[in-house]
């Protein structure tokens, strides 16, 4: 079957979160990561490794076909938990993720084929669920680098970048 | 399946699987804290309480009324005081945030065609607003834990 309308601004709502991440993590650079909040919560880092490895981690839940593809970033022992080496390697293993994300959803939508396990009552409930829980963590994220010391010049230039993709 | 996902994105509303709802997010904070802007950052709890507030009803004034006018940005969607005029005005702000989300939900499970554009919205369709609402909120849900945490004042 085609894929529904609904689905469809489902993944375009996706997409367009997709963005905003690509623009929030153009604007670090890896000493930033691991600036937290002195106060026990999570750092820079560790607010970006918990939304990148949900990906992974729900779909070799529900679809390990279109997981285990996509490279684990996670190093639980690194004060960020994060194994990568550079901003561009993170991104590409959001891009990768958010892909085989999309990827299951669509192909399980298309062949009226329900998840197991989790998200059962919809395929696209875990795009909504990984939309929200990136938001909850980003407002954090966004929040910790004006503390960080980030100029109003560049918070406004991210926030230029950012909110726009939702109201476009 | 085929309404399932307006359940789905009804029950998102409330962020509850973001870790943290937002009625969990200001519960029990002391009336003290809640005007204190943490060092370092620019907002207090009353801010961002009373910009959900604002930015939520926006969205659905925008979804309902035909002659809606978008206010000026960013004045009219933060409040003009760090702290709240008094602890019923906080009362009332949580629980109009409480009411704006069962009318995201209403609208979502009641419209008879979510996808539909708005009428004078352009190209925007009622699920794209209200999918921005869910958004918006938990982006600020979590800078609310933010607020708490440099506050000492999170247990979460």
């Amino acid at each position: 079957m085609a894929l529904p309308e609904e689905i469809r601004l489902v993944i375009d709502a996706f997409d367009r979160n997709a963005e905003v991440n690509r623009a929030v993590l153009a604007t670090l650079d890896m000493p930033v990561l691991e600036y937290g909040d002195g106060m026990g919560g999570y750092c820079i880092g560790q607010h970006l490794a918990d939304i990148v490895s949900f990906r992974r981690e729900k779909l070799e839940a529900v679809s390990p076909e279109h997981g285990e593809p996509v490279q684990d970033v996670i190093d639980g022992a690194s004060p960020t938990w994060l194994a990568v080496g550079s901003i561009d390697e993170l991104q590409a293993a959001f891009d990768a993720g958010d892909a085989a994300l999309r990827d299951a959803v669509v192909a399980a939508t298309v062949e009226g084929r329900r998840f197991e396990g989790l998200y059962e009552s919809h395929p696209a409930h875990l795009i909504v669920h990984c939309i929200v829980h990136d938001a909850h963590h980003r407002g954090q994220i966004m929040a910790l680098l004006r503390q960080s010391g980030r100029s109003d010049e560049e918070r406004e230039r991210l926030e230029d970048a950012t909110w726009p993709v939702w109201r476009a | 399946m085929p309404d399932t996902w307006r359940t789905i994105v009804a029950a998102a509303l409330d962020a509850r699987e973001a870790h943290v709802t937002f009625d969990l997010a200001v519960a029990d904070l002391a009336p003290d804290l809640r005007g204190v802007r943490p060092e370092g950052l620019p907002h207090s709890a009353w801010d961002l309480v009373e910009h959900v507030r604002i930015a939520q009803g926006d969205l659905i004034a925008y979804m309902e009324d035909p002659a809606y006018v978008a206010s000026a940005w960013p004045e009219a969607y933060w409040p003009s005081t760090s702290a709240p005029p008094s602890e019923a005005a906080w009362d009332e702000a949580v629980a109009a945030v409480g009411r704006g989300r069962a009318r995201l939900q209403e609208l979502v499970l009641d419209l008879p065609d979510p996808t539909a554009t708005i009428p004078w919205g352009g190209e925007h369709t009622y699920l794209r607003s209200i999918l921005v609402a869910l958004d918006h909120e938990a982006y600020h849900v979590g800078q609310l834990v933010l607020v708490r945490r440099l506050l000492g004042a999170w247990s979460g």
